[in-house]
C-alpha cells in the first residue's frame, strides 16, 4: 500500500482541489491527512454505506464515494481513482475523488454562500468563482466529514 | 391632479410569469437585467428551489425558482431576471436572480388596484408584501428581502 502524506504547510493559502465528477471542492491542504490510490481500497467487510476501507496509522478507515450532488454512492465509478483521508474524531475517513490537485486559495475570489441556499449542516461554506471554469465549493475537512457521517448514519 | 393621472398611466411595475399560472410583480426599478439562456452553476446541498448561482458583474447571485418554492414543481425557465433590493434604506443593495417562463411585461399599477393575496399557492403570505388586481387576477408583489435574505424554508 502506498501512502502519500501531503506537505503540512503552516497555515498558508495552499488548498487541495477535489474533483468529484462535475463538482469541484476546495479545502485547506493541511486538513488532508494522506492521499491514497483508489486501488488500495479493500472492499471486504466494508462498513455500511461505505465502498471499502483503508489501513492508515494502524486504523481501519472507512472510505465513502460521493456523487457530484454530495449524496453517497453505493459503488465507486471507475474514474474515482484517488482517495483523500480526513480526520474524523480519533480516526479517519476516506473520500474518493476523480482527481486531487493543489491550488492557491484566493480570498478575493470568494463569495459567501447566499443565505437562501444555506441548508443546516451543508458542507459548502462559500463559493469561489473560476471564470469560464465555473465555481468551486469551499469546505473544510470537519464539515465534509460531518456531512458524510450524517449520510452514513454513523 | 393631471400629473398624478399621467404618472398612474406610466408603467411602474413588471409582471412576472413563473409558469403554472403563477404570476407576481416587482417594481419597475427592481428589475436590473434580463438574461436569455443563462449559464447556471449548480451548488450541492442546497434547497430545490434555489440550487444554482449565476455569475453577474463579479458577483455570484442565487437563482430562485418561485414555481418550485410555491408549488413544488419546476417551471420551464426561459429567462433569468437580475433583481436588486434593499432590506432597509440603510442597508446596501442586495442582488438575486429569478427564473421566469416568459419575458416580463411592463404594466401600470395604482393603489386603487389593491386586493387580497390569492389563496393559492398557499405560500404567498410569506413572500409577498402586497397584492393588486390586474385584468381580473390577483397579482402578488414580491418581497425580495424575504425571498433572498432569509434562510431556507424549514
Amino acid at each position: 500500500m502506498s501512502t502519500t502524506v501531503l506537505a503540512h504547510a503552516a497555515a498558508g493559502t495552499n488548498a487541495a482541489l477535489l474533483k468529484i465528477s462535475g463538482l469541484r471542492m476546495m479545502l485547506p491542504q493541511r486538513e488532508i491527512r494522506a492521499l491514497e490510490s483508489g486501488d488500495s481500497i479493500v472492499q471486504l467487510d466494508a462498513a455500511p454505506h461505505s465502498v471499502g476501507w483503508l489501513q492508515h496509522a494502524q486504523q481501519r478507515c472507512p472510505v465513502y464515494c460521493l456523487s457530484q450532488d454530495l449524496s453517497l454512492l453505493p459503488a465507486a465509478p471507475p474514474e474515482r481513482r484517488a482517495c483523500v483521508l480526513l480526520s474524523a474524531g480519533a480516526g479517519y475517513v476516506g473520500i474518493l475523488c476523480d482527481d486531487v490537485s493543489i491550488a492557491a486559495q484566493s480570498q478575493e475570489q470568494q463569495h459567501e454562500l447566499p443565505l437562501a441556499m444555506r441548508l443546516p449542516g451543508t458542507p459548502v461554506l462559500a463559493l469561489m468563482a473560476m471564470g469560464d471554469e465555473g465555481i468551486v465549493c469551499l469546505t473544510s475537512a470537519e464539515q465534509l466529514v460531518a456531512h458524510v457521517v450524517r449520510l452514513a448514519g454513523m | 391632479m393631471a400629473q398624478e393621472r399621467l404618472s398612474a398611466q406610466q408603467p411602474n411595475a413588471w409582471l412576472l410569469d413563473f409558469g403554472q399560472s403563477i404570476r407576481a410583480a416587482v417594481g419597475a426599478r427592481i428589475l436590473l437585467q434580463i438574461i436569455d439562456n443563462p449559464k447556471l452553476l449548480d451548488v450541492p446541498c442546497t434547497p430545490p428551489y434555489c440550487h444554482s448561482v449565476v455569475a453577474w458583474q463579479g458577483r455570484l447571485l442565487p437563482v430562485m425558482d418561485m414555481a418550485v418554492r410555491l408549488n413544488g414543481l419546476p417551471q420551464t425557465p426561459h429567462y433569468l431576471l437580475v433583481v436588486g433590493h434593499q432590506d432597509s434604506p440603510d442597508e446596501p443593495t442586495r442582488f438575486g436572480a429569478l427564473l421566469v417562463s416568459a419575458a416580463p411585461v411592463a404594466i401600470a399599477v395604482s393603489d386603487a388596484q389593491s386586493c387580497p393575496l390569492p389563496e393559492q399557492p398557499a405560500g404567498w403570505g410569506k413572500f409577498a408584501c402586497s397584492c393588486f388586481e390586474h385584468q381580473g387576477a390577483a397579482i402578488p408583489v414580491l418581497h425580495l428581502g424575504r425571498i433572498f435574505s432569509s434562510p431556507p424554508d424549514a
